[in-house]
């Protein structure tokens, strides 16, 4: 269960390429994303932490992170992550719905979501350089240019490993009840680091894609509106790296070391 | 992590807080770049050396992630853990992969008994970050090979036992064939001439090291003639991902949070503390997940490029944070507070941080090979 399920992970990645390629994603944020809602719902994603003895999958926080990110990923429209989160904290399905999340569950969740949007960013921009050609070649191929995807790359990897340390966190130990669980502190980072980046991340994939970036019918407004939406809600970076000092300076370096490896 | 690592990191805490009771806060500054023996020969009576290899060898035969916590209890701890670091780390792994029977036997227990320094001759004079470029030749005679050329920059080559080197032994198309890895016995080999370089603080940890027809032995090839471009490539891999990447500086850390602590914090300085810590955890994150990738026998170049470029980034901005946080100049000598000392000597490493084991733009060069864009 420290895993999530390869046949989610593949059932996932399968349906959200099918349905949301980077041309189709107009398309599917009509209407606040009710069709791929839908097909979402048909297929039981909405329903993936509901425990088994209630008709559910039964999944577990690592399988939660699949699918959150992979929403971040794709830039599926729609509120499929809040909805899907809701039953793991005790709701049903039909309670918790888009409402606001608790504060730490929310920015557990946010993280994967900006960790996938940052990795759609890398995607795009890596795809969009090795086309653009100036000077006679693709843009690509300029070291200046390899130099700014490999840091974009290097963020986005670490979003990605800080989200997935928080989902096992919660896995591990539950979710936090006080910022004494050692996955209070994952979570904590999680949400730090993801939104720290959020800058640098967005900066990088706007500038290399010229102005033709900068226009609607780009679409990398799918990542970064919401990426700068996300890295404010439940907690700013700066609102979460004030509470992780104030606890390790109290706690001094052994046993802020010893939080930070629990 | 697996189960049973949490009793293991309670046995080095316990093990750490005792060996280091004698060791000099000018000594733990310098952390995996400071060399101590008897230190070392403690850590191998301890079983902490050479954790992963295997048992039959001298080894813990434990996993990779379980090695991982010996290693970030000793940097967290600012453990002098420089005598044995590359051979357990690098060397050691690329004798059991590649080496022969005979020389498992020979080398492997020693490395785990934390008796034997190894160093890494790979840089010279005109080749550093073009590393295929370099012109140190292994020619074959009827009973082995004959040595020329200049390694330079071999960090404790002047204590090593032995060099893992890689010399050219072939012409090939390209510059990347034609390269081989050689152990050199550094101790009886007739011809080597090891020249120590001070570097910007007056220490002397690295060395020039001249091969003048040295001769080696049939045997001193190591793995496949003209294959060292991979199987430099793979130890790369083993050298870049690990918490030495981002933990060089923790002494200067732990002496931030304890004066912090005295003195008191306002909201920016917590803010600050709160950001170094989440770097610290999201690379913690990053380089466990490389050790995953290596325990399942996988070869992560990209992520591993990935951890040092970000990891030696975060260090080498410690300093400056640290002076930021409290007003206090670095200063050097016993008569300046512990914090000051280790911001002396950390602020004076720092600029090699992102040097050794390949500059920032190397591995962002890598990177974006891994990326497909060259
Ligand atoms: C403390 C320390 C210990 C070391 N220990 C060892 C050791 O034990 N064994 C060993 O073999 N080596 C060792 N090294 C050497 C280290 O691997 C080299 O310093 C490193 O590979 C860079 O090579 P260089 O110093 O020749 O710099 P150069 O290659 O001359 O580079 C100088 C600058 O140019 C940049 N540059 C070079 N080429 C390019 C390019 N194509 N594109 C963009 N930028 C480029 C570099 O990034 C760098 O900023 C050590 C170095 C240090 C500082």
């Amino acid at each position: 269960m420290m895993r999530a399920d390869p046949l989610l992970v593949e059932t996932v990645e399968r349906m959200f390429a099918e349905n949301l390629a980077p041309d189709m994603l107009d398309e599917a944020h009509r209407n606040g994303g009710e069709q791929f809602m839908a097909l979402a719902r048909e297929m039981g994603l909405d329903a993936v932490m509901v425990p088994q003895e209630q008709g559910g999958y039964g999944g577990g926080w690592p399988d939660a992170f699949v699918i959150a990110e992979a929403c971040g990923r794709y830039a599926a429209p729609g509120d499929l992550p809040e909805i899907m989160i809701w039953p793991a904290l005790g709701a049903a399905v039909e309670e918790g719905g888009s409402a606001a999340l608790p504060r730490l569950a929310g920015a557990l969740l946010r993280s994967a979501q900006m960790a996938g949007a940052a990795q759609g960013l890398v995607e795009r921009s890596v795809a969009y350089c090795g086309e653009r050609e100036q000077f006679g070649r693709p843009i690509a191929k300029f070291q200046a240019v390899q130099q700014q995807l490999a840091e974009l790359a290097g963020y986005a990897a670490c979003m990605q490993a800080a989200s997935q340390q928080a989902f096992a966190a919660v896995q591990k130990h539950g979710m936090p009840e006080s910022a004494d669980s050692p996955a209070w502190l994952a979570i904590a980072v999680a949400k730090c680091r993801c939104s720290e980046l959020v800058h640098p991340v967005t900066q990088i994939a706007h500038g290399v894609h010229g102005a033709i970036g900068f226009t609607e019918e780009m679409g990398l407004q799918y990542f970064s509106l919401p990426l700068w939406s996300w890295r404010a809600e439940y907690g700013r970076d700066t609102d979460w790296a004030e509470a992780v000092g104030r606890r390790a300076i109290a706690a001094g370096p052994a046993a802020a070391w010893a939080a930070i490896t629990a | 992590m697996p189960e049973g690592t949490a009793a293991l990191r309670e046995a080095v805490r316990e093990f750490l807080d005792e060996a280091l009771r004698n060791v000099p806060i000018s000594e733990r500054a310098l952390s995996w770049d400071a060399c101590n023996p008897d230190f070392s020969r403690r850590m191998g009576e301890a079983g902490f050396i050479g954790l992963s290899f295997p048992v039959e060898y001298g080894g813990g035969g434990r996993s990779q992630l379980e090695r991982f916590v010996i290693l970030e209890e000793c940097l967290a701890a600012g453990a002098p853990t420089g005598f044995h670091w590359f051979a357990d780390r690098q060397s050691g792994p690329l004798i059991l992969r590649y080496g022969s029977e005979d020389l498992k036997r020979r080398i492997i227990p020693g490395i785990c008994r934390g008796e034997l320094c190894f160093c890494i001759g790979m840089s010279e004079p005109d080749s550093g970050s073009d590393l295929a470029s370099l012109r140190t030749r292994a020619t074959r005679t009827s009973s082995g090979w004959r040595v020329n050329g200049t390694k330079i920059w071999t960090t404790n080559a002047h204590r090593a036992h032995y060099m893992i080197a890689l010399f050219r032994t072939g012409e090939g198309q390209r510059r990347h064939e034609g390269l081989s890895q050689f152990l050199v016995d550094l101790r009886n080999t007739p011809g080597i001439r090891i020249a120590p370089i001070r570097d910007i603080a007056g220490r002397e940890h690295f060395n020039e090291v001249h091969f003048e027809d040295a001769l080696l032995a049939e045997d001193a090839l190591i793995g496949v003639e003209n294959n060292g471009w991979a199987q430099v490539t793979e130890e790369l891999g083993l050298e870049r991902s690990g918490p030495e990447r981002y933990l060089s500086c923790q002494a200067l850390f732990n002496e931030l949070l304890r004066l912090l602590g005295e003195r008191g914090a306002d909201g920016a300085a917590a803010v600050a503390v709160g950001r170094i810590v989440a770097q610290l955890g999201a690379l913690r994150a990053m380089s466990l997940s490389v050790a995953a990738m290596l325990e399942s026998g996988g070869s992560p170049a990209l992520e591993a490029a990935m951890v040092k470029d970000m990891g030696t980034r975060f260090e080498q901005s410690l300093p400056r944070l640290a002076q930021e946080l409290i007003d206090l100049p670095p200063l050097g000598g016993d008569d300046a507070l512990p914090y000051q000392q280790v911001l002396h000597l950390t602020t004076l490493l720092a600029p090699s941080f992102s040097l050794r084991g390949g500059s920032g733009e190397i591995l962002r060069g890598i990177i974006a090979r891994g990326l497909g864009l060259r």
